[in-house]
């Protein structure tokens, strides 16, 4: 289903939480809205729910507005983030749970063979049993994807679905989860205010930012060319090198200048005088003894890179992944450059950090 | 009072003729409230008024001229049963204390050091508020009929309301975090500085609602108390009795004035310290 | 013992009259708990405090309100008679249905504030992953609400139930005709000065009521009975 929220608003109180956001999802694929906390992503997602009421702005799912649909009648799933178990049914009954509804009700054998079908697909068929209560974070998490992908709903909503799990476990079920959602087939739409997760999942990723959406695309796509700071540091690593453009791609005190003839940056290149700012992500940093000149500040080795603080001549720092092993002592020198194609200008440079 | 009543997570209104139901059904409800409240509130109001009343609804004053104005009144009650007021004060008084030094240290053990026997134990702890009042009074007196009878009426009041204090800190007790303890441990506050400066100050809500509680329950006391009474040691609970028997109704509706005059500002006193959170402690 | 019917008579109006007095106290009170611990208004609180105030009165005092406002000359048969020209209801309050009313009086603010502490924290967001499942409000009451609040319920019925079983004040100002047992229990010992009849009356009467509330109400007091609601997920 091709699912878009078309200048969603809604305020909390006089405190607006969401501002005109526009997101279109593809359809049977795997959207993920990514921000901060207080960004209003799980209230985006509440909306498109239909659990709440949107002050502006139209839910269209296949292009009719569902605005005035109620959540049940909406024919949406959702993963929420303490699951919300129901105590008093086993998994057996929290997965049947919306197969037997006033709005959707199957044949009772239909419905028993459905649960099966998702216990084994879900490796939950030992557990059908058990009560909540009785299941680790891991099991209940599955637990609640069954349960709200078992009456086949059009839109899946997961909000923070891995928030709850501790850091190892997360991993795993991560990128589980992952072959999952692209093995149902169904539209997601998925929030998580963890970049990691996000980049592994999405197939289009939409930053939020304090209520707005900040940008959206492909993931890589922001990664390597994000519109301002703060999408470039929410998404990773970044230093940030002021610089002064004189015409077209030529700069005036740009750092890592040698690295620039054999460089040249990607992106729209900037207005004669405007002020420019440069994205350098740490592993697009190599040594070059034709670059530029670069103290180290702080040096540390983290097994697959060393993470290296350097200081450039005109005293900006720049952060660099640099292969292991360069075990550089503070106050070294060395030589830099940028990997072919890589590096971003921001233009203008604005000045949030 | 539109569309915002409920908390965050309140659940959308669907096509408009759903939400008319949605609000016409919290209208009611709150109808519903408000007139329970004010089923609840008339007759005292009505009965308190007797007191400051000279009119003829509120019936003749048998007791003649020593109770025709309201001062007059009310130094008529307080002659005859100032006695009583006063013994009352002072179990209420003796009550308060003890039944916080017992029952807030076994709360306390019971939610966060649980030892053998200490579910068994809350749950004796606990049992008398389902024990019938006079039951109570009975096994008290064939047990120690003996002993004074302040006392016993004492005893009898602590019966009722640790278990008020048990419940009310335990609950409070079981919400703190365990790991408070730890770290105000680790940073070198002897056993003494942790109930000083850490649990009497956390739990400092939960000790002045259970206060507050006692006091409004063993001031009102009558099911128990009044078999425990004697003609000399009567509670003014026992008192109203008899008032309401013997007494015109002026004369009723002054001692009742009396009564509600603690009761009153003890029970705002426990909805202003969060009433809502403390109900929840009561619970069995 | 038992078979002396006055004493049986007496367990059996204790019995239908404290049955009686929690069902209606549950039915009268859901609604006020509901409001007062869902729905945000301008004096909330005071209405709580004032449904809350009788929670420590006295029967006696209980039992003084209804002859004012039941009584031969009480308040409401006066304004009957002020707007009808018949004094409707007087003397209602000696009657059982008077005394009824009054155990009512004492119950529905005890029904309203534990209810109340219950809803309070049942976990919405149940309510919410139910509809997204596409439980409608009857799927919902039936299959969420109902279920997860029956501890609840059961507890108020106990609570209510035992109280008004052991209630005494009330009964000794209002009852005529109409008796119970705690009064029995009384008239036994202070009138005829009998302890064994009324030490036997007061173990079947506080057995009765612990019993039936245990089987209201299983499980240790103290004992977390609804399952602690999750913390609101959503993004505010």
């Amino acid at each position: 289903m091709k699912v878009e929220l078309a200048e969603v608003a809604f305020r909390y109180g006089r405190e607006a939480v969401l501002r005109e956001v526009s997101i279109a999802l593809p359809e049977g694929g795997v959207t993920v809205v990514i921000g901060p906390s207080g960004a209003g992503k799980s209230t985006l997602l509440q909306i498109a729910a239909g659990l709440l009421r949107q002050a502006a702005g139209r839910v269209l799912f296949d292009g009719r507005d569902v605005s005035r649909v109620p959540a049940e009648r909406r024919d949406v799933g959702m993963v929420f983030q303490s699951y919300a178990l129901f105590p008093h049914l086993s998994v057996r009954g929290n997965i049947a749970f919306g197969l037997r509804t006033a709005n959707r009700r199957l044949p009772p054998r239909e419905a028993a063979g459905r649960v099966e079908e998702l216990a084994a697909l879900f490796s939950l068929t030992p557990l059908l049993e058990r009560r909540p209560g009785e299941l680790s974070g891991g099991e209940q998490q599955r637990v609640a994807l069954a349960r709200a992908v078992a009456p086949r709903p059009a839109l899946l909503l997961l909000d923070e679905p891995l928030s709850a799990l501790d850091a190892q476990l997360r991993r795993g079920v991560r990128a589980e989860l992952g072959e999952l959602l692209r093995r149902l087939g169904t539209t997601v739409l998925y929030v998580t205010h963890d970049q990691e997760e996000a980049m592994l999942l999405a197939d289009h990723l939409v930053v939020l930012d304090r209520g707005r959406v900040a940008q959206a695309g492909p993931p890589l796509e922001l990664y390597r060319r994000p519109a301002s700071r703060f999408v470039a540091s929410f998404l990773g690593e970044a230093s940030f090198l002021g610089a002064r453009a004189l015409q077209g791609a030529e700069l005036a005190s740009a750092p890592l200048v040698a690295g620039e003839a054999s460089a040249p940056c990607p992106g729209t290149p900037p207005a004669p005088r405007e002020t420019v700012c440069r994205l350098v992500r740490p592993e697009d940093v190599v040594i070059d003894a034709q670059g530029t000149p670069a103290t180290v500040v702080e040096a540390r080795g983290l097994g697959p890179y060393d993470r290296v603080r350097l200081r450039l001549a005109g005293g900006e720092e720049v952060l660099a992944h640099l292969p292991p092993g360069t075990a550089l002592p503070p106050g070294a020198t060395l030589s830099i450059a940028l990997k072919a194609g890589r590096g971003h200008w921001l233009v203008p440079a604005d000045p949030d950090p | 009072m539109s569309g915002d009543g409920v908390s965050p997570a309140r659940p959308a209104a669907g096509p408009s003729e759903r939400r008319f139901a949605h609000r016409f059904v919290r209208r009611l409800g709150l109808a519903w409230t408000g007139l329970l409240a004010a089923v609840l509130v008339s007759p005292i109001a009505i009965a308190c008024f007797g007191a400051f009343s000279t009119s003829e609804w509120y019936g003749q004053r048998s007791e003649g001229a020593r109770v025709a104005g309201t001062g007059a009144l009310f130094r008529y009650v307080f002659d005859v049963w100032g006695g009583a007021l006063l013994h009352s004060a002072e179990i209420a008084l003796v009550v308060v204390p003890l039944a916080l030094l017992i029952g807030a240290p076994a709360a306390y053990a019971f939610r966060r050091r649980p030892f053998p026997g200490s579910r068994l134990l809350e749950a004796a702890a606990v049992a008398p508020l389902s024990v019938p009042g006079i039951a109570l009074a009975v096994s008290l007196l064939v047990a120690a009929g003996g002993a004074p009878r302040f006392w016993l009426l004492v005893a009898g009041h602590l019966a009722y309301t640790v278990p008020l204090v048990v419940k009310t800190v335990g609950n409070a007790a079981g919400t703190l975090d365990p790991r408070l303890e730890a770290a105000a441990r680790s940073l070198g506050a002897s056993r003494w500085q942790r109930l000083r400066r850490l649990l009497l100050p956390l739990l400092a809500p939960a000790l002045a609602l259970s206060a507050l509680l006692v006091f409004a329950v063993s001031w009102g006391e009558f099911n128990a108390s009044f078999l425990l009474a004697t003609p000399t040691l009567s509670t003014f609970p026992a008192a109203l009795y008899l008032t309401y028997t013997t007494n015109s109704f002026p004369v009723g509706a002054a001692a009742t004035v009396l009564f509600l005059l603690p009761v009153v500002p003890a029970m705002a006193a426990i909805q202003a310290l969060g009433g809502e959170e403390f109900h929840r402690g009561m619970q069995a | 013992m038992l078979a002396a019917g006055r004493y049986r008579t007496a367990l059996v109006n204790s019995l239908a009259l404290s049955a009686a007095t929690a069902a209606a106290a549950l039915v009268l009170a859901l609604p006020p708990a509901w409001v007062l611990a869902r729905v945000r208004f301008r004096g909330r609180d005071l209405l709580r405090a004032a449904i809350s105030l009788p929670l420590t009165f006295s029967g006696v005092l209980v039992g003084f309100l209804m002859i004012v406002m039941l009584g031969r000359v009480g308040a409401v048969p006066r304004l009957a008679g002020l707007l009808t020209g018949r004094e409707l209801l007087a003397g209602a309050a000696y009657t059982s249905a008077g005394l009824f009313l009054a155990y009512l009086y004492f119950e529905v603010p005890r029904a309203v504030m534990t209810l109340e502490a219950a809803l309070r924290r049942f976990p919405v967001e149940l309510d919410a992953a139910a509809r997204t499942l596409g439980a409608g409000p009857l799927d919902r009451l039936l299959r969420v609400w109902l279920p997860l609040a029956a501890p609840a319920l059961r507890a108020t019925l106990a609570i209510t139930f035992s109280a008004s079983m052991g209630s005494f004040g009330v009964a000794l100002v209002l009852a005529r005709r109409f008796t119970v047992a705690p009064l029995e229990i009384y008239n036994e010992l202070v009138s005829f000065l009998d302890d064994a009849v009324a030490g036997a009356l007061c173990l079947v009467l506080a057995s009765l009521t612990l019993v039936t509330g245990h089987l209201l109400a299983p499980g240790a007091p103290g004992a977390p009975e609804a399952p602690e609601a999750p913390e609101d997920g959503s993004g505010r």
